[in-house]
């Protein structure tokens, strides 16, 4: 009769507070140098300490640089952005937490890094100050982004205060077609249910799509739950599961096939058809504004109120774009290949496998950031990296990069991206960019086009 | 802590507001929680070059002074970054009603005694005829649980009663849950936890 939210909130549940909330143990917290600092300032302000330090995880990824990592801390040329890693750095001396420091041959994006460590198991409950904490759902985990007076609590009790959340299934029906991936899916999930659709609840994915998908593919999926609102998104636990983690975490560890009831009761289930899906592409500033690659530029809907006919013409005009214009015919300036969405070594091979043996158009530039050290040594190994760089691509070091652009990696105004991270808010990339939301596949494919492209295009 | 809040509210009746929207990344860069005033809705309220924009409501009597924003559904979508709240605090605003909340907001505004009120599209309709009347003070009593103004009447709200009890009394979360620690310890000993 349980869901496997059910079973983990059960397994965590320390007591009842009482006001509806339960105090929740948590089992990995996730910390990286942006919405850290304040929390240890709260802790030492009331002469505070981490009360298990050894469960909590450091990683620098937002604001470090993707060239020359090497050269330190000290080199970084942004004086905001050295101040808050080297706090990180201090912190974690002062309150004994283990992570990695920028450079750190591991270090990479907090949710790339965290599974490939083993820190991300089934059952656990995993938070960490980021709303894309939800990717670790893919392993039969609660994964969740808090708000740093939350990373606070957590770093001083090792638990958090909060309302449990309803759930929602959505079983993914039928096959979608060659080359869709999992990211086309996210984006198909959120166009359906809308930007607000999970909105007090945690999704569990459900399926034959998702039986068959990859452990990669499951972290795309989860990872773009809150772009739906939800704060979580996971998958039940099976063979693929453990035959990932037998890999990566410990081979010997015995993983409990943690899934639903077959009769569980969902707060509210959704049945999504992707039969024969073509890959999707955003079209405007929210990620519910998506469409078909071969669609166009959807009119305003004719019963829109005022405040909607206002805010299509100003996505619109942000955007560049004219409503039925097609968006195969959109040039493209900048293509992005990363992002904690997409930059995992699957993600790598798939863009790499298009690009093999061609060049990326003139006068449009691609940048290439692998998720993690871990990323980065297998894509050299397996001779992705030369690919990429054969085809004329910018190969940086791991990091957020250009997905919120805190660093050096963003868009100018009016330049247009295709980007395979998560978000197309206005500015995202960089204040006046232009975001178009795709998969490694059709970013590739873009590319070698120079404009929005379907990966049989350019096969 | 407050009971009752009154001054301007600045209107912005659209749906999806991220916090990207609210607080720009650049001003994430801080490793404080103070001065995030100034970047509150950058984006709409500086030109690219830095200069202000002419018609910026946030910079504008008497919406500079505004203790209330009123939106759409979804306020506070996006990032997690709980530096969104701190902005809209600092700006001097106490209270967002909206239709409703992205839950990881919702959250970050709780801890930070920012008051939160969901209202639904009745309300916003008629909300919308009051403020194209060119009116926008408004009163919430979070004792009453009313809106009121004297163009729009009074409204009733919802707020669960411990969220009304820790904005009237403060509370001090940690503090609160570390009484809790010998079932926090004996959870861990139980799981063999440490």
């Amino acid at each position: 009769m349980k869901t496997l939210l059910d079973k983990i909130w059960g397994l965590h549940a320390v007591c009842e507070l009482p006001n509806d909330e339960t105090l929740l143990y948590i089992d990995t917290h996730l910390i990286h140098e942006v919405t850290s600092p304040q929390a240890f300032s709260g802790l030492r302000d009331k002469n505070r300490t981490v009360f298990r330090p050894q469960n909590t995880f450091a990683v620098v990824d937002h604001n470090v640089p993707t060239v020359n990592q090497s050269l330190g801390i000290q080199n970084i040329s942004d004086d905001d952005s050295r101040i808050q890693i080297t706090t990180l750095e201090s912190n974690r001396k002062e309150f004994n937490i283990p992570g990695y420091s920028m450079g750190d041959k591991e270090n990479g994006i907090v949710h790339i890094v965290a599974p490939e460590r083993g820190l991300t198991l089934p059952g656990m409950t995993i938070v960490c100050g980021d709303s894309h904490t939800s990717t670790h759902g893919a392993f039969g985990a609660l994964g969740f982004g808090i708000g740093t007076t939350e990373v606070e609590h957590v770093l001083a009790t090792q638990t958090l205060r909060i309302k449990k959340p309803k759930s929602l299934k959505i079983t993914l029906t039928g096959e979608p077609s060659t080359w869709t991936s999992a990211k086309d899916v996210a984006l198909h999930v959120i166009a359906t249910i809308g930007a607000s659709g999970g909105v007090g609840y945690v999704i569990e994915y459900c399926g034959d799509y998702i039986t068959a998908l990859s452990m990669e593919g499951r972290m795309t999926l989860c990872n773009m739950a809150i772009e739906a609102g939800a704060r979580s998104g996971m998958v039940a636990v099976d063979q693929t599961t453990i035959d990932y983690l037998n890999k990566t975490a410990n081979a010997s560890a015995k993983y409990p096939l943690l899934r639903s009831d077959p009769d569980a009761v969902y707060d509210k289930s959704v049945v999504i058809d992707i039969d024969g899906l073509e890959p999707r592409v955003t079209w405007g500033t929210s990620p519910e504004q998506v469409c078909g690659i071969h669609d166009r530029i959807p009119a305003l809907a004719s019963d829109s109120t005022k405040a909607e006919e206002l805010k299509y013409k100003r996505v619109l005009e942000y955007m560049g774009m004219r409503s039925g214009q097609e968006l195969l015919s959109m040039t493209i300036h900048k293509v992005f290949l990363g992002s904690c969405t997409n930059s995992r070594i699957e993600d790598l091979r798939l863009a790499a496998s298009i690009l093999k043996g061609k060049r990326i158009k003139v006068g449009l530039s691609m940048m290439v950031v692998p998720g993690s050290g871990a990323v980065a040594r297998l894509a050299e190994e397996e001779g992705l990296k030369e690919i990429f760089v054969k085809a004329g691509c910018d190969w940086r070091e791991p990091g957020c990069s250009m997905c919120l652009a805190m660093n050096e990696d963003k868009l100018l105004p009016e330049e247009r991206c295709a980007s395979t991270s998560n978000r197309n808010f206005e500015g995202r990339q960089g204040r006046g960019g232009r975001t178009h939301l795709v998969s490694p596949a059709v970013a590739a494919a873009t590319a070698i086009k120079g404009r929005i492209a379907h990966p049989v295009e350019v096969l | 802590m407050f009971t009752t809040i009154k001054g301007s509210a600045i209107s912005l009746l659209e749906s999806d507001i991220n916090t990207d929207d609210i607080l720009p990344k650049q001003f994430m860069k801080s490793i404080t929680q103070k001065g995030l005033k100034r970047g509150l809705f950058y984006n709409r309220r500086y030109k690219q070059s830095g200069e202000q924009e002419s018609d910026s409501i946030f910079d504008k009597a008497p919406y500079d002074k505004a203790k209330v924003i009123v939106s759409g559904a979804n306020f506070g979508c996006g990032s997690s970054r709980e530096h969104a709240v701190w902005a809209i605090k600092d700006f001097g605003v106490d209270c967002v009603i909206a239709e409703s909340f992205a839950d990881i907001f919702f959250n970050n505004a709780i801890k930070n005694n920012l008051l939160l009120i969901k209202v639904d599209a009745t309300f916003l309709k008629k909300y919308r005829e009051y403020y194209q009347a060119g009116c926008e003070d408004l009163t919430i009593d979070l004792v009453e649980q009313t809106i009121s103004a004297d163009l729009l009447g009074e409204h009733n709200f919802d707020i669960p009663k411990y969220l009304k009890e820790r904005l009237i009394n403060g509370l001090d979360e940690i503090s609160d849950t570390q009484s809790y620690m010998n079932q926090i310890l004996a959870y861990e000993a139980k799981r063999n936890l440490n």
